[in-house]
């Protein structure tokens, strides 16, 4: 059965459709389960009003996209542009992250000095000093039901929007090894933070439980067993999504679907780095931003985004032993890639040098016969 | 020994014993009191207030303190909330009479109706909770928890949700009625006060009394804040510049407009004067309710009166008047709100921006004051629009208005008792008349006792210098020296002659007088502290806290010198010692390095926090103003730790 | 020795009896009843003189009764709150100079309030139980304008605390415990009159009333039930004029001529309790000014009282009132400055876009010359420390000398008074914002400059 899953996969992803001309799904979304090949990116740098070509992160909110730059905070609405920066409240000049909050539409904003609660217009900033956040380099944050989880330079702090109470998760109280914390993803319940140099932390909210994933050959750079854990304990970015962990890493990527870790690699999967910056899932989806390319994979068939130097995109489709390689008119904006988010079937990518939206995908994609 | 001889040794003795006692009574009561001439007796601090003394007994009095009301959709029933009776009342409107008092839960703040008609919620501020009460039994049958300190309450137009504006958690609650749970929490501005639901239902509004987070020393800047009741999500804050105390609001019947009341404070004026507006005005705010729609704000002083702490606006049912309770004026304010359009249609902001410190615009639109009885505090219409129904709060008294001829035609006692020392207090607690033209009272500054979280520049120490930070007045019960300089060894003195001078700049208090109000202070009570579980025990960081808080090592194990433990200044039951301590907080335009220490309870939400009020929040005592290691040894504490030692603080305090 | 004592108990009883029934026949207030100055006119060898008379309308059986019995010449009566007391100036004989004098209504001894004052007028009863009145100063400053004083009843503590060179006279205390009265000021062709107020320990004055036209304001401006100020405004030099009144929310902007149908003469107006005025009235036939009560709805007119063989003036009804409030004085005895701070000076009618040029330097002017000078703050703001008790003019300059605003009406500070402005002829009914000035952050600035010690 494993051996027919490739060419059954592949005899599924049939098309007609030529490079040019192709038809421009507006009506319905991607399909969940399924890995959509964007063809036309639109880019977006200074030159359209944003504050810095270098994207950080992207988070959408509905018909929003708030992008966080080197120099400021952008929102994207109604077709313009529109920045934020320390003279109206940003904490700090660089943007790490950003979340928000579904509930309440509060937008959660980690700089270099500190975190922000961007509400309806109204900025406060809670910093180390004026606050109980562990520290102002907040590289991750994620807004749940009562809870705001800051991952920051020196441990992970969780505000409790109720009661003001914060509460500063580090070695100390943790299986943390390494305070360094990269990245949160928090939702249905759980709580996944990448630490850098101290793997993946799972924290089940209801049951008050900690427990971390580590990488079983340690810190070598080398995995010598890809599957028999994370492939590293210096963690960039997770995500949870349709109950799969996915976590990023320096030195790969790793999937874990509750029972069994997968780890992925630019010399045996078409990730063209290891070196991925950022993980997003969405459904079974998983994106994934390296230095070299955006992927997007689903376990079993991968999409890989490069621009190549001529300014126009390679797009590179495998599933199982099958691949097909194409060009489109239009690419992401860097290979350099930050941050990733959806909005409705539209995905928004941030770059060392702009932001790119994908705004056109093939339905389907033949990986036999042309 | 024959009588003559006891007679004559008792004489001297008296003399010896009672010569020395009178200068000691005189020097102590000079002290207290802070006045060579006072006539300040024993009584006072001895007898009348003394918390366990029998003549303490006659403080309590089962007053009503009617707050906010409603009226039945056929106009013959109000719906009282009795703030101090922990109670709805029922009362029959035309007959003037009391039908029924129904328990609710503690301080009790506002009602509404169901749109059915049947059911009516309260809001219990010191419960933490809304009561449902089924109106036709008279019984409360549910209770719905919500966020700590819940003031104004609205239902929606479909009966489907309830939003509360939690005061003390600053925050906004979203009820699912039909659940009876609550479905969303929202951050509202701080402390907000009433929510009102736009006419077609689509947006509620939500005032706020304290001013959001703006650096030290610079302009308030306050919010209403509008809730998008499709998305439930907060949809704008509007904001008004120089404006706090933002508590009653309404809409005009088309909903484009809402109108609150509003204060502007000149907290960063040297306070050298009171007349003209130099202290605060009093006003409201017009805010268009469209797409970019903007924020006016109008005074409803003059330049020679003013009107203090407007506190709820109704507006009549054709839109062309407003109704404003100064609830420190006694006054009601009807205001012609076809004269304010005309004003501000055609305004640019230039004009707006004058019109919100202009003494003289309101003999335009304020068509005339009507005097209602002490404290006049809710309103409600009756559904004709033609009588206005006023919680006379300190009268236990509700006054009716008819709305045609603008004057009382009535009034409905509710039965409470006659004002005994403490109401007294009360009512001059809030009323603006003791000081030079009306122009505050002492509420103004203190809302509900407590703080008003700014920072003032008063005189008598030069300008610019010795700014000092507003502190609540609740729980101030034996914890002199007052100020913090510690000049006053008590509120007699606080209150007295100097403050006369230096603040109110009209008559000071008579000795009756301050007997009354001094009484009244030292009655104001915290809420139960929401931090602290009702069982008293403590959470795992509140308990790390605590520790931290009594600690005699730092974490490396050295002593740490008795002056520079928290406990030592700050020893339980009030959390001061009582003694001025110099913690290093002085700043440079301080004349004195050591402040008063003050008590710790419920720290929460009073922020600004130290003598000068440059802490925006507890964090920054330590983080930003206390790296000396003089305001306790705290430089070995983690970061954790010191979030520890914040929750154990925010413990503290509480009912009593 | 049981029968003399009692007796004497009897007696001791008696003497209290009949003192308390005196005593209360002696406060036995005629509420309602009329005070006025009657003046007679005199002729070619005899001086004019007056007196003050009370009248009682609602007691038509009571003749008209000399209050000032035993003067020569009696005017400027003013009643207590209580309704009990009464202060005027008089003279026994004419040589005798003005004094203040006070006794009961009802009758028994006139006191003189000693003070070394010359020409004193117009005495008020402050909340306090001391008087305010106007006066020249006596001694080396004989030829003084008149100004404000405050006296105790005993003579004590006598205070100036106006210092505008111009005449300030007639005040009236309000229930606020301010004074308002009417400041002359003089041009070189004419003089126009405004009313004024200020607290009575000299602080904090302030224009209350002008009408930027020439007049005069004749005698006091009287507070009225309704929260407006009435007085009786000449064109010019005119000695009659009409009745006016201002609302005391925006008394700027609120002038209102009551009864312009009149066509009398009127010299005095009080106003009653009920919206109705007492008048010293003269109608068109007359030649005398008799005593009337106008009732402004009706415009009907009431006489009285006439004056036989005078002419009526200054009506005061009797009738207690609330007692003025008292305050607490800042001003104190050691200190020879105060200070003068103000906001914004480039605030001008509320829009500080609207002058030509911005102002850079302020400029104080004292009689004898400019004083010192200092730079504005950039907000505009800027604080001095003044010699107390000095009338000075202020002006500000722009970067090149040349002057934007002023120089400025004369104000003065008030020993350890801190008065504060919200801005330069600013739009006097704007309160202030609300935002740190920046010359509060400084110390004052001295004006003029203190001598520089050591110097050689």
């Amino acid at each position: 059965m494993r051996r027919l899953r490739g060419p059954i996969a592949a005899a599924l992803l049939v098309t007609t459709m030529s490079f040019i001309g192709t038809r421009h799904t507006t009506a319905q979304e991607p399909q969940q389960g399924s890995v959509p090949v964007y063809h036309r990116w639109q880019t977006f740098t200074t030159a359209d009003g944003l504050p810095s070509d270098k994207a950080m992160a992207v988070r959408v909110d509905g018909d929003r996209v708030w992008v966080g730059t080197d120099h400021g905070l952008a929102v994207y609405e109604e077709g313009r542009w529109r920045s934020y920066g320390t003279e109206d409240g940003l904490a700090h000049d660089v943007v790490l992250s950003i979340d928000v909050h579904l509930e309440t539409g509060d937008v959660w904003i980690g700089t270099l000095g500190g975190l922000n609660r961007w509400s309806a217009g109204r900025w406060e900033t809670f910093d180390q000093f004026n606050s109980g956040l562990a520290n102002d380099v907040v590289y991750g944050v994620a807004a749940d039901g009562d809870y705001v989880w800051a991952a920051t330079a020196a441990g992970a702090s969780r505000l409790n929007v109720r009661t003001g109470e914060w509460t500063i998760f580090d070695e100390k109280n943790t299986a943390m090894h390494e305070p360094w914390t990269y990245g949160v993803h928090a939702g249905d319940g759980i709580v996944y933070i990448a630490a850098w140099g101290g793997g993946v932390l799972e924290y089940e909210v209801a049951a008050d439980r900690w427990r971390d994933y580590r990488d079983p050959d340690g810190e070598m750079e080398i995995d010598l067993f890809p599957h028999d854990g994370l492939v590293h304990d210096i963690t960039t970015s997770v995500s949870y999504e349709n109950g799969i962990l996915w976590a990023a890493t320096y030195f790969g990527l790793s999937r874990y679907d509750g029972a069994r870790w997968r780890g992925y690699f630019d010399h045996d999967s078409p990730l063209t780095s290891n070196f991925i910056n950022f993980v997003r899932a969405r459904g079974p989806v998983a994106w994934i931003c390296t230095d070299q390319g955006l992927s997007a994979f689903d376990g079993t068939t991968w999409v890989t985004y490069q621009r190549d130097s001529l300014a126009a995109g390679a797009v590179e489709i495998q599933s199982g032993d099958v691949s097909v390689r194409r060009r489109s008119a239009t690419a992401i904006a860097h290979n350099y890639v930050l941050g990733v988010d959806f909005q409705g079937e539209t995905v928004w990518v941030a770059t060392a040098q702009g932001v790119s939206r994908g705004v056109a995908y093939w339905e389907s994609i033949s990986l036999v016969g042309r | 020994m024959r009588p003559r001889w006891v007679a004559v040794i008792l004489a001297v003795a008296a003399v010896v014993i009672l010569t020395p006692g009178f200068y000691f009574s005189r020097r102590h009561v000079r002290f207290i009191s802070g006045n060579e001439s006072a006539g300040l007796n024993c009584m006072p601090c001895h007898l009348y207030l003394q918390q366990e003394g029998l003549l303490a007994q006659l403080r309590e009095r089962d007053y009503l303190s009617p707050l906010h009301l409603a009226v039945s959709p056929d106009g013959t029933r109000l719906y009282i909330t009795a703030e101090e009776a922990d109670a709805l009342l029922v009362v029959d409107a035309s007959a003037g009479t009391v039908l029924r008092h129904i328990a609710v839960g503690r301080q009790p703040h506002s009602v509404v109706l169901h749109p059915d008609g049947g059911t009516a919620y309260v809001s219990n501020r010191w419960s933490n909770s809304v009561s449902v009460v089924d109106l036709a039994s008279g019984v409360v049958v549910d209770t719905l928890a919500v966020g700590a300190g819940p003031a104004g309450i609205a239902v929606t137009p479909d009966g489907a949700s309830l939003y509360v504006a939690n005061a003390t958690s600053d925050d906004i609650s979203i009820v699912d009625l039909a659940r009876g749970q609550e479905r969303r929490r929202l951050a509202a501005g701080r402390s907000p006060q009433s929510v009102e639901l736009t006419p077609d239902g689509e947006s509620a509004f939500i005032t706020s009394r304290y001013t959001n987070a703006v650096p030290h020393r610079t302009t308030p800047v306050t919010e209403v804040t509008v809730v998008s009741a499709d998305a439930e999500r907060v949809s704008r804050r509007a904001l008004l510049r120089s404006a706090h105390d933002i508590e009653g609001i309404d809409f005009t019947p088309a909903g484009d407009l809402a109108v609150v009341t509003l204060v502007r404070p000149k907290n960063l004026l040297p306070a050298t004067q009171v007349g003209r507006g130099w202290m605060l005005t009093f006003g409201i705010g017009v805010i268009e309710t469209g797409p970019d729609g903007r924020v006016v704000q109008l005074l409803l002083d003059e330049v020679n009166a003013f009107f203090a702490d407007p506190f709820d606006v109704v507006i009549g049912a054709q839109g062309r008047r407003a109704f404003v309770t100064h609830s420190g004026a006694d006054v009601v304010s009807v205001i012609d709100l076809d004269v304010v359009r005309d004003l501000i249609e055609a305004a640019p902001a230039e004009s707006l921006a004058v019109y919100a410190d202009h003494l003289g615009l309101s003999a335009r639109y304020v068509v005339t004051r009507i005097r209602t009885g002490a404290n006049p505090k809710g309103l409600a219409l009756s559904p004709d629009g033609r009588r206005l129904y006023v919680a006379e709060r300190f009268e236990d008294r509700i006054a009716v208005i008819d709305t045609e001829a603008l004057e009382v035609v009535g009034t409905i006692e509710l039965g409470g008792p006659s004002p005994n020392r403490i109401r007294r207090g009360a009512r001059l607690f809030h009323r603006a008349d003791h000081t030079f033209q009306g122009q505050f009272s002492c509420r103004s500054c203190h809302p509900e006792g407590h703080h008003d979280a700014l920072t003032y520049d008063l005189e008598p120490d030069g300008l610019g210098l010795n700014v000092v930070n507003n502190l609540s007045l609740r729980g101030l019960a034996y914890t002199a020296p007052y100020k913090w300089t510690g000049k006053n060894a008590s509120l007699y003195r606080q209150c007295g002659f100097r403050f006369a001078k230096w603040l109110t700049r009209t008559e000071p208090y008579t000795l009756d007088e301050l007997y009354s109000l001094v009484a009244y202070i030292l009655s104001l009570s915290h809420e139960p502290n929401r931090n602290r579980a009702a069982s008293g025990d403590l959470t795992g960081a509140q308990e790390r806290g605590k520790v931290l808080f009594e600690r005699e090592r730092t974490g490396d194990g050295r002593p740490i010198p008795p002056e520079n433990r928290c406990i030592t200044c700050h020893p339980p039951p009030r959390f001061t010692n009582f003694q001025l301590a110099d913690v290093g907080s002085g700043g440079p335009s301080d004349t004195q390095e050591e402040f008063d220490t003050p008590h710790l309870d419920n720290l929460y939400g009073q922020a600004p926090y130290l003598h000068d009020g440059r802490a925006a929040t507890l964090e920054e005592i330590w983080t930003k103003f206390g790296g000396d290691n003089r305001h306790g040894v705290v430089n070995d504490l983690t970061k954790a730790q010191l979030n520890d030692l914040v929750e154990y603080l925010k413990t503290l305090g509480g009912e009593r | 020795m049981r029968r003399r004592a009692v007796v004497a108990f009897g007696s001791v009883l008696l003497v209290g009896l009949v003192s308390i029934a005196l005593l209360s026949s002696e406060s036995d207030v005629p509420d309602g009843a009329i005070v006025f100055t009657l003046v007679v006119p005199g002729g070619a060898d005899v001086a004019w003189t007056s007196r003050i008379v009370m009248v009682d309308p609602g007691r038509a059986d009571v003749t008209p009764r000399v209050l000032t019995e035993g003067f020569h010449a009696a005017r400027h009566p003013a009643v207590s709150h209580d309704g009990r007391r009464l202060l005027f100036v008089g003279k026994r004989e004419p040589a005798d100079p003005w004094q203040v004098w006070q006794g009961n209504l009802t009758g028994g001894r006139r006191r003189p309030v000693a003070a070394d004052v010359r020409d004193p007028s117009h005495p008020a009863y402050l909340g306090d139980g001391s008087i305010v009145f106007s006066a020249r100063s006596g001694g080396a400053e004989a030829d003084s304008m008149a100004a404000l004083f405050t006296v105790g009843l005993d003579g004590t503590s006598l205070t100036r605390i106006t210092y505008h060179p111009g005449p300030e006279i007639a005040p009236v205390v309000l229930r606020d415990g301010r004074v308002l009265y009417v400041s002359r000021v003089s041009g070189p062709d004419a003089t126009a009159d405004r009313l004024m107020v200020v607290r009575y320990d000299g602080t904090a004055s302030q224009l209350f009333y002008e009408r930027r036209a020439t007049g005069r304001i004749l005698g006091r401006a009287w507070e009225t039930g309704d929260a407006r100020v009435a007085f009786v405004e000449a064109a010019g030099d005119g000695a009659t004029g009409e009745l006016v009144t201002v609302s005391q929310g925006r008394p700027l902007h609120s002038r209102v001529v009551v009864g312009d149908a009149l066509d009398g003469a009127i010299t005095a107006a009080f106003p009653l309790t009920d919206g109705h005025f007492l008048l010293a009235y003269r109608p068109p036939e007359s030649e005398r000014f008799g005593l009337y009560e106008f009732r402004p709805e009706t415009g009907a007119l009431a006489l009285l009282a006439d004056g036989a063989d005078g002419d009526v003036a200054e009506p005061v009804l009797v009738m207690p009132r609330p007692r003025p409030k008292v305050f607490v004085s800042v001003v104190d005895r050691v200190s020879t400055t105060g200070t003068l701070f103000c906001l914004d000076a480039h605030l001008s009618d509320g829009r500080a876009s609207q002058l030509p040029r911005r102002s850079t330097t302020l400029q104080v002017w004292g009689a004898a010359g400019m004083l010192g000078e200092t730079a504005l703050e950039a907000d505009g703001s800027f604080h001095v420390e003044l010699a107390a008790n000095t009338p000075v003019r202020l002006q500000t300059l722009d970067r090149r000398g040349r002057a934007v605003r002023g120089p400025s009406d004369w104000i003065w500070v008030r020993p350890n008074e801190k008065r504060g402005c919200i801005g330069c002829h600013e739009d006097r009914e704007l309160a202030p914002g609300n935002r740190v000035p920046l010359a509060t952050e400084r110390p004052a600035v001295q004006i003029p400059p203190a001598p520089e010690e050591g110097g050689s």
